[in-house]
């Protein structure tokens, strides 16, 4: 008789922080303590909360356990398993509440969250077909195939008014209903699992801890689409979650949901899995079936449409891995239930990757309507060590940064392109006030010009020009006219691009400059940077005051520049040589190092830097 | 078939008629609207990359490429709004800060490049960004192509040019972003790649001086040459020429692209061989006085010749010809009683009996099923080889090789047999691969005339004959001579082993007309026992236009007329007959082969 599951999760998070060891050492304490054959231990898919790895949750109790370590293991089997008593000292303390949590319903991380996409994910073992077929698993399926019409199943869809989970938004219902009529033969599903932008990982967590429905998922809508083959694209860079569909794929086979005659009703389905090689350009749905096809992964234009030409140039319909874990339970529960989340135009729910200046990082899923305050304040807990926020980063680097003035909007895909951002796939990262704007507007162009795949010249060169624009602002050596350029070549590069990847590229650049241009105005003129994060605009100075002359800063020193003051037990650094690589200050335990960027490394702040391309003086035409 | 329906567009307020199917660019130049283009050919698949034909839709956020994007029955398009002006002048100053496309030393400069001329279109005379300047590698190991990336856009012409003409795919584009760079094979050099052809089809399709070649660079702006169309006549598949020329130079040569046989391609030898390679050219009548050649007059020569015919009897007389000579000489050559044309071993046959089926190069194009057997394209008939690459390649057809020698087609071959096996299972294979062909094309070489070739050619006809449906293959013969075919259907006998030939009975005068054979005849002298019986005979006249080892022995050199000096008709291997006509006055005292022979026999 099992008397108590144990879910230790084995997401990617917490398997980076050891949760497949403590695994075994709980295997190994429990069969010590004879409690083997009375206590199950479940590895799980993403529970969420990743920054408190490694998780564990005790059922039927519903404690939740943080930071878990092998080490806690005897002492936490004693108290709970056979003391009774809870491990106080690995409990949770809610950021927002201030209590200690001891159940996961308390906690108001996963209370505010409406886990659609992500309701098995830390529930079920995803290595185990039979876990998710007890909850409901293949039941969608089955019900499709043996009592739906395919129109039917794009109604229901287009009832719910579920959009594409990837970044665009678009009615999924509607664009099914365009494949569903292309007259040509053999059509093909896509599920895009490339997710590329960084600090995503929502994908991710549903493909390692709930693979299954993602093939149920695409099964349904092959079925109402009419194809019979299907494709998972799927980002190398993701081992475990390729690992973990490839149990899933061969266990569906195995069972008869995947392959011939599902269901007896005739209908064919295969899954194939592709692997990709490194490019977020693959990620773009055209680049991706060429990659697919085994060509340069390269976008081509659209029009013609993959639902009118796509793989092999047959009909295709691709979608994201969150929209094709959506369709069972709109399927089971029905359209109407789904629509009831969220807002208007903006259905249902949607997982957040949170990241950045935030205490608890992980996923969360919230329906649309949900005001980012509550994201990032009741969910995740607000700015660790009680910094300012600054501003929220959405969706990735073809999204925006709102700052705190608009914390009170709610989030759907409507209200963030008004902010000037997009919805992407759902990355969020939260900035504060030591993050720089300019460098962040940096970091994402450094990626797209990274990424960029090189076939037009807006997007391979445009992207290159505007981030040598970037680098010089942040080093101190623009001009006013600088900024001019960055925001022409922007508009050209968003305009004359061929694909989502250089028409987003200077999202980043556009919004910071829209509600952070005194910080790059302080860059340029000032030669400051505000948030005392560009290198070569920083001074360090030691104060004296303070200094109790332990000598670490000037043993950390690389370029040997920190002096002791003769006679005295304090230090001092001469500037001339400083490369401002903050060792120092990373060294100093007395706070005596500091940090600040008043202008005073400015090459030059003459009137020079004043200048525009308006006011600049034509030269002087030679008089014959 | 049902016809396309047709549809109208509304381009810059004019009403603009087409098809369904074809993009907004086809419609727009068909109704003489210009739009600016720079990665766009118009027989190559389109790529949509550099951004210069992007026009607005009325009704549409973003703007679209007007090459890829299908035109849309009733839509309102405007392609010369400020906006988009302003786009492709930034689009283009981007281009021009990325590489380093410094104009006054380049083969292109002033007005052939397309670079410039849409810089010049745009207005631009100066870029508002910084230039970059990075430091490319300019690759010159090749022995006709050249590659400089410092003048690249990087608009992929070469590549699909590569890959839809030539079908080697040895171009393409390796890196990412603004690494992005040009490269052959798997980054080798022209001079190191190992699948490189050298057609040159890469070069005709840069627009800039990226791509260019050692033959034609810096021999003249194109676009002051005059320009003539004629035929190449290296190999019976005769591909259209067109020749830029000014002051009586050879400036360039291009592929036709209306030309119904070729469609615009070439390979090495009508693209750079017959003019780029270093030959002794015989410009005058030649006299041996005193055991050497002398300069002499055409009367002196001609006066030579016919002495000399005079002193031998008919039987004792005979002409020897090139394969590649055109139709007009054949008449000609039938008044005599010995005539001969020296063909390639096992071409005899092939010659006398070959077929010829009209529009061979669109069967092979539209096949599903390629037979190659006892043929060796790719060193021969290097256009038929590109042929027969791009529809297996890209349209998908099965390709099975009967042959003797490893080409470069077998990595595409289904089946590739070179030992000919009679097991029955080998055979069933090959009938499997075939049961479903419905376009079968058979291409057969001169090994296909050997007693093995025979076999297999009555195996596979057997196996055509014995499916259930399906039509026959078309037969193409391909022999090596270029109008080896025709000569042998005139009456020319073809001759393989000339020393035989020779020996049937004793000679005293002997006329060889070589032609403009590139090697001048020499090859003969290859052949056992044929140079001590050249000796033998009294007077060998030897009519060609370069110097060899075989007009080295002649009696009396007649100065010939070369490809590009010719005029008259050659017929090709379809059965097509296709015009020779003279680019060039001929050099020096070069005549026309016809010219000589009727001098000859008066």
């Amino acid at each position: 008789m099992i008397r108590a599951h144990i879910l230790v999760c084995a997401g990617a998070g917490c398997i980076s922080c050891g949760g497949h060891a403590l695994k075994d050492v709980l295997a190994t304490e429990l069969k010590k303590r004879g409690l083997d054959e009375e206590i199950k231990i479940v590895e799980t898919g993403c529970m969420g909360p990743c920054d408190l790895g490694p998780v564990m949750l005790v059922h039927p109790e519903g404690t939740f356990y943080q930071r878990v370590t092998a080490l806690e293991v005897p002492r936490l089997v004693e108290e709970h398993f056979i003391k009774g008593r809870l491990y106080t000292k690995l409990l949770p303390k809610d950021d927002v509440t201030a209590n200690v949590v001891t159940t996961q319903r308390d906690f108001s991380f996963f209370a505010k969250q409406e886990k659609i996409v992500l309701e098995n994910c830390g529930l079920i073992d995803s290595e185990n077909i039979e876990e998710y077929i007890a909850r409901d698993g293949y039941a969608a399926l089955g019900k499709v195939l043996t009592s739906m019409k395919p129109e039917q199943v794009i109604a229901e869809i287009k009832a719910s008014g579920l959009r594409g989970r990837g970044g665009a938004g678009f009615p999924t219902g509607v664009k099914w209903e365009l494949m569903a009529k292309a007259p040509v033969t053999p059509k093909y599903v896509i599920c895009n699992a490339d997710e590329g932008d960084p600090g995503a990982f929502m994908n991710r967590a549903v493909l390692e801890g709930d693979p299954h429905r993602v093939l149920e998922g695409m099964a349904i809508g092959a079925y109402a689409m009419g194809a019979n083959r299907g494709f998972i694209y799927i980002r190398a860079e993701y081992p475990l979650a390729i690992k973990r569909l490839n149990i899933a794929i061969a266990q569906a086979y195995k069972h008869g949901l995947l392959g011939k005659n599902l269901f007896d009703t005739g209908y064919d389905f295969d899954i194939e899995i592709r692997i990709g090689a490194g490019a977020f350009v693959c990620g773009e749905e055209t680049a991706l079936m060429r990659s697919i096809e085994g060509r340069r992964g390269q976008p081509m234009p659209r029009p013609p449409f993959p639902a009118q030409r796509g793989l092999w140039g047959k009909p295709t319909n691709i979608n994201n891995v969150e929209t094709w874990a959506t369709i069972k339970p709109i399927i089971l529960k029905g359209a109407k239930w789904y629509a009831s989340f969220g807002t208007e135009k903006s259905k249902g729910t949607k997982v957040f990757a949170l990241a950045g200046k935030i205490r608890n990082t992980g996923l969360a899923e919230v329906p649309y309507g949900t005001t980012l305050r509550e994201i990032i304040f009741g969910i995740g807990g607000g700015i660790p060590k009680d910094k300012k926020f600054k501003a929220v980063q959405t969706g990735g680097p073809s999204g925006g940064v709102i700052p705190a003035q608009h914390l009170d909007e709610r989030v759907d895909y409507e209200s963030l392109q008004k902010l000037g951002s997009i919805m992407g796939s759902g990355g969020m990262v939260v900035m504060d006030e030591d993050s720089c704007m300019v460098d962040v507007a940096r970091f994402f162009m450094d990626f797209c010009c990274d990424e960029s795949c090189g076939k037009c010249p807006p997007c391979r060169v445009g992207t290159r020009q505007m981030l040598n624009l970037l680098d010089r602002i942040c080093t101190g050596e623009a001009e006013l006219a600088d900024i001019e350029k960055l925001e022409s070549l922007a508009t050209v590069v968003r305009d004359a691009s061929l694909c989502g990847l250089g028409q987003t590229a200077p999202n980043p650049v556009l919004t910071t400059l829209r509600y952070f241009r005194d910080e790059y105005l302080a860059h340029v003129v000032e030669k400051r940077c505000p948030a005392r994060v560009c290198r070569e605009l920083l001074e360090f100075r030691i104060n004296e005051e303070t200094c109790v002359g332990c000598s670490l800063c000037a043993r950390a020193c690389p370029v040997h520049t920190i002096f002791k003051r003769d006679g005295q037990k304090k230090y001092y650094i001469v500037e001339d040589a400083c490369i401002q690589c903050g060792a120092c200050f990373d060294a100093c335990r007395f706070d005596s190092v500091l940090k600040t960027s008043d202008g005073m490394n400015a090459r030059s702040v003459a009137p020079a830097a004043l200048e525009t391309s308006s006011t600049r003086a034509t030269k002087p035409v030679m008089e014959k | 078939m049902i016809a396309p329906k047709k549809i109208t567009l509304t381009i810059d307020g004019r009403r603009c008629e087409g098809q369904e199917g074809q993009t907004i660019l086809q419609i727009a130049q068909a109704s003489g609207i210009s739009i600016p283009t720079l990665c766009y050919l118009k027989h190559l698949s389109p790529w949509g990359g550099c951004r210069m034909c992007i026009v607005e839709i009325v009704g549409s956020p973003k703007v679209v490429p007007a090459c890829s994007t299908p035109a849309v029955d009733g839509k309102q398009v405007v392609t010369n709004s400020e906006s988009l002006q302003k786009l492709r002048r930034s689009t283009l100053e981007l281009l021009f800060s990325e590489r380093n496309h410094i104009c006054p030393f380049c083969v292109m400069n002033k007005g052939d490049c397309e670079l410039q001329q849409q810089g010049y279109r745009h207005g631009i005379d100066a870029i508002s960004i910084p230039y970059l300047y990075p430091a490319w590698p300019v690759d010159v190991s090749g022995k006709y192509l050249a590659l400089d990336h410092n003048r690249c856009i990087l608009c992929t012409r070469c590549v699909r040019t590569c890959e839809e003409m030539e079908g080697t795919h040895t171009l393409d584009i390796s890196h990412r972003g603004a690494k992005n760079r040009v490269v052959v094979d798997l980054g080798a050099t022209f001079g190191t790649s190992d699948t490189c052809t050298n057609c040159g089809a890469c070069v005709a399709a840069c627009p800039t001086g990226a791509l260019f070649d050692k033959a034609a660079a810096f021999r003249g702006k194109l676009n002051t040459c005059q320009t003539v169309r004629t035929t190449c006549t290296e190999c019976p598949v005769g591909c259209g020429l067109l020749v830029y020329t000014k002051e009586n130079r050879i400036v360039e040569v291009f592929g036709d692209f209306d030309s119904p046989v070729s469609q615009g391609h070439l390979c090495v030898r009508g693209r750079y061989e017959t003019w780029a390679e270093p030959r002794q050219r015989i410009l005058q009548p030649l006299l041996r006085r005193h055991e050497k050649l002398e300069p002499a007059t055409w009367n002196e020569a001609l006066e030579a010749v016919r002495q000399a015919a005079k002193k031998a009897k008919p039987a004792q007389k005979a002409v020897l010809v090139s394969p590649r000579l055109n139709n007009e000489t054949i008449a000609t050559l039938k008044k005599f009683e010995r005539i001969g044309m020296f063909v390639a071993r096992d071409e005899a046959a092939l010659c006398a009996e070959g077929d010829r089926s009209p529009d061979s190069m669109a069967k092979l194009h539209d096949a599903d099923a390629i037979i190659v057997l006892g043929a060796q394209p790719s060193r021969a008939q290097g256009v038929v080889a590109a042929k027969i690459r791009t529809t297996v390649r890209l349209r998908k057809a099965k390709l099975l090789i009967f042959h003797t020698r490893k080409s470069d087609l077998d990595q595409y071959a289904t089946i590739c047999a070179n030992v000919v096996s009679l097991e029955r299972k080998f055979w069933g294979r090959v009938a499997e691969e075939l049961k479903d062909a419905k376009r079968p094309v058979l291409v057969y070489g001169p090994e296909a005339m050997t007693p093995i070739g025979v076999a297999v050619l009555e195996r596979l006809i057997k196996i055509f004959e014995g499916k259930a449906s399906g039509p026959a293959p078309a037969l193409i013969a391909l022999p090596t001579g270029s109008n080896s075919l025709t000569l042998a259907a005139g009456g020319i006998e073809p001759v393989e082993e000339v020393g035989p030939w020779l020996d049937a009975k004793p000679l005293k005068f002997l006329h060889i007309i070589a032609s403009d054979e590139p090697d001048g005849g020499a090859r003969l002298l290859d052949e056992k026992y044929v140079r001590p019986l050249l000796e033998e005979i009294d007077c060998v006249v030897v009519q060609a236009a370069y110097q060899s080892r075989l007009t080295d022995l002649a009696k009396v050199v007649l100065p010939a007329t070369i490809w590009c000096e010719k005029q008259g008709t050659i017929t090709n291997f379809e059965g097509r007959e296709l015009p020779l006509q003279a680019v060039l006055p001929p050099r020096g005292e070069a005549r026309q082969d016809l010219e000589i022979l009727n001098a000859v026999l008066k």
